[in-house]
């Protein structure tokens, strides 16, 4: 059987990906892409204490589901966004965007 | 059990990295759904079955299709030619994402609770999860479906083309 920190460090590792590729990738959708990651990480954390954890009432299940939510409003007005700022500077790198850069 | 938990790991492990790391954005789309299922195929092993329909539903179902239509209408499919899809200060990035896995991995070391094993797998049914979200969190479930509604119009404002783009509008 698994323990709760095979499922922690699990989750710590594909939350690190996400962030890396946060960080480091030009393409504002693949940002949004890490972001996502990095919210399914944090699920994977709110279920495996549900499962670990007594008592099991089912709050960590509510709380994965209330961030499932969250993550799909996220990601509706994120990609709107890109797609308007692309109408405005033809691209979507964001290392183009930097109306605002002093 | 182990084996299934380690097949899911490598499985996830491995197809977010390709998503992060791929040139062409089509590619990364589709490591990107592997990586959602891989997600479900998670919840399912800790026996939160409902979680992992909805993970199906909403992120393989609708968030991947949402990323690909975004691929799609900003035609930017495999970056420009000669140049790196990552960006100019991507080393720092990388140290950034390795010092926070240290970290997180450090503090969940030796920790006691870490190594408990439940004596029974619990489980909670559907209508138990219903009947949670009708009464003790009912009012975080009326204000998140007020957030989805905000997003979802926020969403077509921003999307909207504007006005003086569009053909036989007066100017």
């Amino acid at each position: 059987m698994p323990t709760l920190a095979d499922y922690l460090t699990l989750a710590a590792i594909l939350f690190c990906i996400g962030l890396a590729g946060a960080l480091t990738r030009r393409n504002a959708i693949i940002v949004l892409v890490g972001i996502e990651m990095m919210l399914n990480a944090a699920n994977i954390n709110l279920v495996a204490f549900w499962h670990f954890l007594p008592p099991a009432t089912g709050t960590g299940q509510i709380f994965a589901l209330f961030a499932i939510a969250i993550a799909g409003a996220e990601a509706a007005v994120g990609l709107a966004l890109v797609i308007a700022v692309y109408r405005h500077f033809r691209s979507v790198s964001v290392e183009d965007i930097a109306g605002l850069k002093g | 059990m182990k084996f299934v938990f380690y097949i899911l790991a490598t499985w996830t492990m491995t197809s977010g990295l390709l998503a992060v790391t791929m040139r062409n954005m089509m590619h990364c789309a589709a490591a990107l759904i592997a990586f959602f299922a891989g997600i479900a195929g998670i919840f399912f092993s800790l026996h939160a079955d409902f979680l992992g329909a909805v993970q199906v539903i909403v992120y393989v179902g609708a968030i991947a299709v949402l990323i690909l239509f975004a691929i799609m209408l900003t035609r930017n499919l495999t970056g420009q030619e000669g140049v790196s899809p990552f960006s100019g200060g991507a080393a720092w990035g990388w140290a950034a994402s390795l010092a926070v896995f240290c970290a997180m991995y450090y503090s969940l070391q030796d920790h006691p609770r870490c190594a408990v094993i439940p004596e029974a797998s619990p489980s909670l049914a559907v209508d138990e999860i219903g009947r949670l979200l009708m009464t003790r969190y009912a009012v975080p479930f009326e204000v998140i479906s007020l957030l989805l509604t905000a997003a979802l119009v926020g969403a077509v404002v921003l999307a909207l083309d504007e006005p003086k783009n569009k053909p036989g509008l007066p100017k």
